[in-house]
C-alpha cells in the first residue's frame, strides 16, 4: 500500500562492502531467514507495478537489509525526451523505499519513442555528452537525489571523440552524479574491442566511485567470431577479480554487488562470490595498514 | 538532424527490424556479426517477457509458434516504456487479426483473459469494504449506492470456456476441455497476494461489471435482470461481499 512513507533520515545507507542483486527466486529465502547479506540491489522498473506481492515482500526486505534501486529504462542516452511519466514513477517508489543508492547506465534504448528495452551503447562525442549531462541533470532534479551512472558492456564500438572514461568522468563532473563502475563490464569491452579494462579503472578519480559491480559472462559464437557476451549466468572470472583487486587498491572499500540475472544458482553460491569481495576488499585494508 | 539521432534511428532499424544500414562500424561482416548480438538480445528480451505474461497461450499453441508471434508483436506494436512489464498488451488484436473467423479464434480472448491477469497481478493495493459502514446506510437509500471496486478487479467474458482452458493450462497434464463448451464469464481479483479467477454466470457478471463501472445498485440490478432474468441480487451480493470485491461505496 503506498500508505507509509517514512522520513528521508530513515534511510539505510549502503555500506562499503559485497551486497548482491535481489531475484524473485530469493525473496522467500529473505522473507523467511536471515541470510547473510550486506545490502541488496533491486531493479527499479520491476517495482513500478502499483501493487501486488514484490511490493509486500519488499516493504518487509527492507527493514532488515539496505536497499538500492538500480535501473535498466531511463535511456539517458537517448535523442528522444526523457520519459516524464518513468521519472514520476521512478519518483514514487524511492520516496516510498528511500534506498541507499539509485543508479542508471550510460546508454540508450530508444529512439522515436520505441524501446528496444537493452542497454545500447553511446559514441563518445562531444555531441552524446552534452546529452547525457542535459539528461542526468534534468534526472536529479526530478529524482531529488544525486544518481549513480553505470558504464556498460557493448559489441559495437562507434567512433569516438574521446576516450570512454574521460567521457563519463565529465559527466560525472558537471552533474554532480557519481559513477557505478562495471568491472566485469570493461573486461567484456577491453575481449570485445581491445578497450583497456586497467586504463579505465586507472583514468576514474577514486572519489567518484560510490558502487562497483561485478557478474559473470559467456563467450558466445556470432558469425565465426567470438564475442564475449555480458549475460549475468556465471562467477565472476579469475581475470575480472583481478582486475577489482586493481580497483579496490585505487578506491578503497566501497559497495560491491554481485549481479546475476539468468541461470540463477542456489543463494549460497551469490554469498560466497559477495565473500571473495569482501575477502579482497579486506586484504587492501590489510596492505594499507 | 543531429548525427546521434541519426546513428540511433539506423542503429534502431538496423537491431528490431533486421534492417541492412551501415552504422560506420568497421567491416561489414564484422559489424553484421557484432550487430546479430543486440538483435538476439532484443528477441529474447521480448520472447521471455511475452512468455512470462502469456504461459496458457504459449502452451497452447506451442513453442515455435509463440517465437513467431513475439517477433510479429515486437514489429508491429513495438516497446513503447522502459518498463518491460507495459510490452504485450495488443497480443490480442494480433491473434484477432491473424485468426477471426478460424477455429483459432478463441486465442485471442484467451490473450485478453492472461493480460488481465499481469494487470491484477500489479494492480494497487486496498482495504477491503468495512461492511459496518454499509451496515449503517438508512434502507431507503440502498437503491442510489454506488460501489468501488478493487483496483485490480478485470471483467473478461468470451464465447469460448476461457476460463475452463485456463485451468486445464495450470497443470502439467492438460485435460483437453470442448471449445464448444459455452460462453464463460470472468473476474480477475487480487484480493490477497494472488490472483484469482473467478467464473460467473450472465446476471452475476452483468451485474458486477455494471456496479463496477459506477452504476447504482438500482441500475446495475436492472442491467443483471436484462442480462439473466432470474438473476438473485442478494445471492450476488452475498458472493461479492465474500471475494471482497469492493473497497468503498457512496451514497
Amino acid at each position: 500500500m503506498d500508505a507509509f512513507v517514512p522520513p528521508r533520515a530513515l534511510a539505510a545507507p549502503i555500506p562499503a562492502s559485497a551486497g548482491i542483486g535481489l531475484r524473485s527466486a530469493h525473496q522467500r529465502a529473505f522473507l523467511e531467514g536471515h541470510p547473510p547479506a550486506a545490502w541488496l540491489e533491486v531493479h527499479s522498473e520491476n517495482y513500478f507495478a502499483r501493487g501486488g506481492a514484490g511490493h509486500a515482500a519488499l516493504s518487509r526486505i527492507r527493514h532488515d537489509y539496505p536497499v538500492s534501486f538500480h535501473g535498466v529504462g531511463l535511456s539517458l542516452g537517448s535523442t528522444d525526451a526523457l520519459d516524464r511519466a518513468h521519472l514520476r514513477r521512478l519518483r514514487e517508489i524511492l520516496d516510498r523505499y528511500e534506498p541507499g543508492l539509485v543508479s542508471e547506465h550510460l546508454s540508450w534504448s530508444s529512439v522515436g519513442g520505441r524501446y528496444l528495452n537493452d542497454l545500447l551503447p553511446l559514441p563518445a562525442t562531444r555531441e552524446a555528452l552534452e546529452i547525457v549531462v542535459l539528461h542526468v541533470d534534468e534526472t536529479q532534479e526530478a529524482l531529488g537525489r544525486p544518481i549513480l551512472l553505470e558504464n556498460v558492456s557493448s559489441y559495437l564500438r562507434f567512433a569516438a571523440e574521446m576516450p570512454e572514461a574521460c567521457f563519463m568522468v565529465e559527466v560525472a563532473q558537471r552533474t554532480g552524479c557519481g559513477i557505478l563502475l562495471d568491472v566485469n563490464n570493461l573486461y567484456v569491452n577491453e575481449r570485445n574491442h581491445g578497450a583497456s579494462a586497467a586504463a579505465f579503472i586507472d583514468a576514474v578519480p577514486a572519489e567518484l566511485v560510490g558502487e562497483i559491480h561485478l557478474a559473470g559472462h559467456s563467450v558466445q559464437e556470432y558469425g565465426g567470431e567470438e564475442i564475449v557476451v555480458d549475460t549475468h549466468n556465471a562467477r565472476v572470472c579469475a581475470a575480472v577479480w583481478k582486475l577489482y583487486a586493481r580497483a579496490i587498491q585505487r578506491i578503497g572499500r566501497v559497495p560491491t554487488l554481485i549481479e546475476w540475472d539468468s541461470e540463477l544458482p542456489p543463494l549460497s553460491v551469490l554469498l560466497e562470490e559477495a565473500n571473495q569481495a569482501d575477502r579482497i576488499m579486506g586484504m587492501r585494508h590489510e596492505l594499507a595498514a | 538532424m543531429s548525427s546521434l539521432r541519426e546513428l540511433q534511428q539506423r542503429a534502431y532499424r538496423a537491431i528490431a527490424l533486421d534492417e541492412h544500414v551501415s552504422l560506420g562500424v568497421g567491416s561489414v561482416d564484422r559489424a553484421s556479426a557484432r550487430l546479430a548480438v543486440y538483435r538476439n538480445n532484443a528477441r529474447v528480451t521480448f520472447e521471455k517477457t511475452l512468455a512470462a505474461t502469456y504461459p496458457v497461450l504459449q502452451r497452447l499453441v506451442g513453442e515455435p509458434c509463440f517465437r513467431g508471434l513475439a517477433r510479429e508483436l515486437a514489429r508491429d506494436f513495438p516497446s513503447r516504456s522502459g518498463d518491460l512489464g507495459r510490452f504485450g498488451a495488443e497480443l490480442a488484436s494480433l491473434l484477432e487479426i491473424y485468426y477471426r473467423d478460424t477455429t483459432f479464434a478463441y486465442l485471442a480472448d484467451v490473450a485478453r483473459l492472461e493480460w488481465a491477469y499481469a494487470e491484477a497481478e500489479t494492480a494497487a493495493d486496498a482495504a477491503p469494504l468495512d461492511l459496518r459502514a454499509l451496515a449503517e446506510v438508512d434502507p431507503d437509500e440502498y437503491s442510489g449506492l454506488r460501489f468501488v471496486p478493487h483496483p485490480s478487479s478485470r471483467f473478461v467474458t468470451s464465447r469460448y470456456p476461457v476460463l475452463s482452458i485456463w485451468e486445464a493450462h495450470q497443470l502439467d497434464d492438460v485435460r483437453p476441455v470442448a471449445l464448444g463448451a459455452g460462453a464463460e464469464h470472468v473476474l480477475l481479483l487480487r484480493s490477497t497476494a494472488e490472483v484469482r479467477l473467478h467464473g460467473l454466470d450472465t446476471g452475476t457478471f452483468a451485474f458486477a461489471r455494471s456496479l463496477a463501472d459506477g452504476e447504482t445498485l438500482e441500475d446495475a440490478h436492472e442491467t443483471a435482470l436484462a442480462a439473466a432474468e432470474h438473476f438473485d441480487l442478494n445471492t450476488a451480493l452475498a458472493r461479492f461481499a465474500a471475494l471482497n470485491l469492493f473497497t468503498d461505496f457512496r451514497r
